[in-house]
């Protein structure tokens, strides 16, 4: 199966950054409260939490997103492999924080947070793009 | 008969900051031929990067045309001017633009991950420009491991690994000791030699001048040839 160039490079940048650590630990905390602590308040906390932690896993790596983009302009990437790269990290970075809530939450509450998440995620991302793309230089942004 | 490269017609630019608009480019002319090596002189914000980022297609001109190998800009959308940068023209910013999580295979690599070119060309052409630019034994390095000039030559492997016919350098020596700077204004000649590649070099290093085969002076926006020599 052919792999798109965006989802490549996106999985490279995510594995690579600090991001997805800072991800994957507030990730675990949260699912020890989400196996053991039965109050069920809990969930609307669990699911702020959970944006918080989405939106702080994708400013973490902005520098390595800023520079990306950059190199991406400046060697010819289409629209589309750009519009692609933004929806992969911002769909795994979203999954990824979406665990706990998965084993809380019903499918509603569930599915509302993977839409929010990954689309404030997808809006930071493609809002450093249209910096990058107005001044095309790092120094500027 | 010479074949030029990159054609600019009555070009002018302006940018808008609050009430006050800045015009940085003026009824800009110039002729590119194929092959040669052009340096472009002038003081600090005289417009020369701007006139670099309109020949690669990173922004548009107010008015005048840019036609680069026969390409009229004016007439490219978005995906049109994606394509010319990532096979015609080949830019080469002043922080050298490359990724620090990514090894100097991958940044080098990077345009013909876009294009869509093969894994096995890719580690074929990637490997050749790599020997040509002399960086064997650090493709596995991340850039920042990298000397200045190291990583210069990082961003010109990577601009030259899809054998572009026209390449813009911006300041390519202005973060480099004068030694390293000379290694690489001798391997743009080189690059000429081996690739018949048009080469603009925007600088303000009087120096530069010494190694191109015609220069341009840039002065507030407009454009005049200061020595010619072929």
């Amino acid at each position: 199966m052919e792999v798109s160039p965006g989802t490549l490079i996106a999985v490279k940048i995510l594995i690579r950054g600090k991001g997805v650590y800072i991800l994957l630990i507030v990730s675990l905390l949260l699912l020890y409260y989400s196996v053991f602590v039965k109050h069920h308040q809990i969930t609307y906390l669990l699911i702020l939490v959970s944006m918080l932690n989405v939106l702080t896993a994708t400013l973490s790596d902005s520098d390595n997103h800023k520079a990306l983009f950059y190199a991406l302009r400046i060697s010819g990437a289409k629209p589309s492999a750009i519009m692609t790269y933004i929806l992969t990290v911002s769909a795994l970075i979203t999954l990824i924080g979406l665990i706990p809530i998965v084993i809380k939450a019903d499918i509603v509450k569930t599915l509302a947070t993977l839409v929010v998440n990954t689309l404030a995620s997808a809006l930071i991302l493609y809002y450093i793009f249209l910096k990058i793309k107005k001044h095309t230089a790092l120094d500027v942004v | 008969m010479y074949e030029i490269s990159v054609l600019l017609r009555d070009v002018w630019k302006s940018y808008k900051f609050g009430s006050e608009v800045i015009t940085v480019l003026r009824n800009v002319n110039a002729a590119f031929r194929r092959g040669e090596i052009v340096g472009i002189h002038g003081p600090s914000g005289s417009g020369k990067t701007t006139l670099l980022r309109i020949i690669a297609g990173l922004e548009r001109p107010d008015r005048g045309d840019v036609i680069v190998s026969g390409y009229n800009l004016n007439l490219l959308d978005e995906v049109g001017l994606s394509m010319l940068r990532n096979s015609i023209v080949s830019y080469i910013p002043q922080d050298y633009g490359l990724v620090e999580t990514l090894t100097v295979f991958e940044n080098i690599e990077l345009p013909l991950l876009i294009s869509g070119v093969d894994k096995v060309s890719r580690v074929k052409s990637v490997s050749e420009v790599i020997e040509y630019m002399n960086l064997k034994g650090r493709e596995n390095l991340r850039p920042t491991h990298l000397s200045g000039g190291e990583r210069q030559r990082v961003a010109i492997a990577r601009a030259l690994v899809t054998t572009p016919s026209v390449l813009l350098a911006d300041e390519p020596t202005a973060n480099l000791d004068w030694s390293n700077a000379v290694k690489v204004l001798e391997l743009f000649k080189n690059v000429r030699k081996d690739f018949n590649t048009t080469i603009i070099i925007v600088s303000h290093d009087p120096r530069v001048l010494e190694f191109v085969d015609r220069s341009l002076n840039m002065v507030e926006g407009t454009l005049k040839e200061i020595t010619p020599r072929s």
